[in-house]
């Protein structure tokens, strides 16, 4: 990086994922790398994907109720 | 690729124009598409406008065999796609309303809700009840614009500036699968109606395409091409983007319960995961940056997306509506 931004940008969505970008190593608990398929990623923040720890939009069958998240 | 059959009069004289030397139009090709105003009461589903809408914009895409590539700009054939815009755009938006209470800060939070109400009943029946050769339908109807996956989208790039355009270029290079060759959501179509035994060049299924089908690619084509519908573009990104982890799922599971291979739904469950990032990026780095930073144009954005839905509606209807009188949808061969 030739700024001083930071070299992993995570972002909040209101109502949806996390998005990940940069220069990430995503692993599961046993430290064992989990390949995403993709530079820019979401993760579920809802608990209800079925695709964890990514997300598959199945937020939206909550609706908008869940604003608090 | 060949150019298509006629479908009317308008193709008729259009595509033995396109067939010779660069230059004017005849003059019964211009007072047939000036008088559609009148003569077309909707031409979303009029299959002579929509065939000859496609094969404009054809010219920008890859270009037919033996249609001279000077007529893409030749301004009398530009006059004639404008009339076929004008009448395409009128009916487009005649139902589309942009809601009273809508402002610009709150628009990525009503294209999250506008756009990611799922088609509930037809996602069932394609999971759980199309017979394969229902699937093999939809997924020829969806070629003809699936097949160019993104690219309308790619004409907005040079045309917005600053944070829109980064995220847009995010979102780009995902659908050309970030560079690597045969990655491109594009390609991935191609693989899924070859696992059906499918022919994936481009068009080869142009004349059983209706005009509902055409008239979802051509209001990409429309949008993109032009610098006024910079915002529509991007709206209809939204449309595209939004929703359609979920609808992607049920597609991917009902053809997993038609015996559809894995690699069959690669692009189905590429879209899951690819989709799910697009639409948070779409709603509000793409579009709530535009409106935020091009205020003068934020309606724009909210009535590409409804025209989007709009046009996705009567697809979704000229598929279902033929299927549930036990008929194809597809256009006749015979017919043609």
């Amino acid at each position: 990086m030739l700024d001083d931004q930071p070299s992993v940008e995570i972002t909040v969505y209101e109502n949806g994922p996390v998005i990940v970008r940069g220069a990430y190593k995503l692993q599961d608990r046993d430290r064992k790398e989990i390949d995403p398929g993709r530079a820019t990623i979401a993760l579920c923040r809802c608990g209800l994907s079925a695709l964890k720890p990514f997300c598959d939009g199945n937020h939206a069958l909550r609706g908008t109720a869940r604003s608090a998240l | 690729m060949r150019l298509p059959a006629p479908r009317g009069p308008i193709s008729t004289a259009l595509f033995a124009c396109l067939s010779g030397e660069p230059g004017p139009v005849p003059s019964q090709l211009t007072e047939l598409v000036d008088a559609l105003q009148e003569t077309t009461a909707d031409a979303r589903s009029d299959e002579d406008v929509q065939i000859s809408l496609w094969t404009c914009y054809g010219l920008t895409y890859a270009g037919f065999d033996g249609v001279d590539e000077r007529w893409e700009w030749r301004p009398s054939l530009l006059a004639v796609r404008g009339a076929l815009e004008a009448v395409f755009e009128r009916d487009v938006l005649a139902e589309v309303r942009l809601p009273e209470d809508l402002t610009p800060e709150k628009v990525p939070a009503f294209l999250m809700d506008v756009c990611g109400r799922p088609p509930t009943a037809f996602l069932k029946f394609m999971q759980k009840n199309a017979t394969l050769e229902q699937f093999k339908e939809l997924v020829i109807t969806r070629s003809i614009d699936a097949l160019h996956e993104g690219d309308a989208h790619t004409w907005a790039i040079p045309r917005v500036t600053g944070r829109a355009k980064s995220a847009l270029i995010e979102i780009q290079a995902d659908e050309y699968g970030g560079g690597m060759p045969g990655r491109s959501h594009a390609e991935l179509y191609a693989i899924l109606m070859s696992e059906l035994d499918l022919d994936p060049e481009y068009g080869a299924y142009i004349e059983q395409i209706p005009a509902a089908a055409l008239g979802l690619h051509n209001l990409r084509s429309m949008f993109g091409l032009q610098h006024r519908w910079r915002g529509g573009i991007l709206g209809n990104l939204a449309a595209t983007e939004i929703g359609s982890s979920l609808i992607n799922r049920h597609f991917s599971e009902g053809l997993a319960r038609l015996g559809g291979s894995k690699r069959a739904r690669w692009f189905y469950d590429e879209h899951i995961l690819a989709d799910a990032v697009h639409e948070q990026l779409v709603a509000h780095d793409v579009c709530g940056a535009f409106v935020a930073d091009y205020p003068a144009e934020w309606d724009r954005v909210v009535i590409g997306a409804l025209a989007t839905l709009n046009v996705r509606a009567l697809f979704a209807s000229s598929v279902v509506d033929p299927w549930a009188a036990g008929v194809t949808s597809l256009r006749e061969l015979a017919t043609v």
